[in-house]
């Protein structure tokens, strides 16, 4: 399924059988997101804290 | 101070090109950017990629591109900062020299040959004429998984990646190069960037599992890895266990939260390797 990276708006392909909390990123800005639900498909950014 | 959410989105692909954030940056808005930028190269690389704003550079590439430095002992400490003790990684004996970036107030900043950066006492380290020559890494998994396995009980340091210490990136990092020559990204999140996503359960021996912390009062936005032995077994370097642990799933995944899967990528024919 497609959905649009939430920095650059760039097209994301994102497999139909992903998982809640499955971290992707986009290919092209390079910005990590989290997978918040995946029916309907939500999407937030991750942005790891400092260790 | 930390980059506005603007700045970071116009940095990402510079940040991505070097792997890992290089530089301190101190935020004067609304024209103005200080920081220690490393090479002539990448002040014009970030020149080009924030065109409104005023570079101050405190020094730019003071020490001649073909310096290179080695570690007095069997490991170097490689420091965030020069006069924060945050350990940003480790160098070993066993490795290509470093680059000599440049040097301040008796510290120096150097670059491994996977481009991780950090700073080290000048007094922990000696010039050497030598550098490191390019090689093709070729990716052995048995090898990996050997590695991996030999790896079980070494204790865990936050920035740790040597035989004394790792973290849980830092262990998959040594263990890639060590085997193979092949330079993995250094942080748990650069690795994730750079394997092939797989879906969940259908893990093979040397996959990399990702997940997040779920224990009590820790955040769960800090990516940890392992790495998937045989089914139901997982090695990893643990917080927790203060070392590194072979562990079952179910174990596992009460203390971390899944959050991916990746095969590790083969190495490209430049690029990966020195």
């Amino acid at each position: 399924m497609n959905s649009s990276c939430l920095e650059c708006g760039a097209t994301l392909e994102i497999s139909n059988k992903v998982q809640i909390g499955e971290i992707t990123d986009c290919e092209n800005c390079g910005v990590a997101l989290e997978i918040l639900s995946a029916n309907p498909l939500s999407l937030c950014l991750f942005e790891e804290e400092e260790k | 101070m930390g980059l506005s959410k603007e700045l970071s989105t116009q940095l990402a692909p510079f940040l991505k090109k070097y792997t890992v954030p290089i530089f301190a940056l101190d935020w004067e808005p609304p024209s103005t950017i200080q920081g220690f930028v490393l090479t002539q190269k990448q002040a014009s690389e970030l020149q080009t990629l924030l065109p409104h704003y005023t570079f101050k550079l405190h020094i730019v590439e003071k020490n001649p591109p073909d310096s290179f430095v080695l570690g007095n002992a069997e490991v170097l400490s490689l420091y965030t900062t020069p006069t924060e003790k945050k350990l940003a990684t480790q160098w070993e004996k066993t490795e290509p020299s470093l680059r000599n970036i440049w040097t301040w107030q008796g510290y120096t900043l150097v670059q491994k040959h996977e481009k991780t950066l950090g700073w080290v006492l000048d007094s922990e380290i000696v010039s050497t004429p030598y550098f490191p020559k390019h090689s093709s890494p070729s990716f052995s998994l048995p090898a990996f998984l050997d590695e991996i396995k030999r790896s079980l009980d070494i204790p865990y340091l936050l920035g740790g990646r040597s035989a004394t210490a790792v973290d849980c990136s830092g262990l998959i990092q040594r263990a890639l190069w060590k085997t193979s020559q092949y330079n993995y990204p250094r942080h748990s999140l650069d690795q994730m960037k750079k394997g092939v996503r797989k879906e969940r359960g259908t893990e093979l021996p040397g996959d990399l599992i990702f997940a997040r912390s779920l224990q009590e009062n820790t955040t769960k936005n800090i990516l940890h890895v392992a790495v998937h032995i045989e089914k139901n077994t997982v090695i990893h370097a643990c917080r927790q266990k203060g070392k590194v642990v072979k562990m079952s799933y179910t174990e596992f995944f009460e203390r971390y939260a899944y959050a991916g899967t990746r095969a590790i990528s083969k190495p490209a024919l430049e690029g990966d390797a020195l």
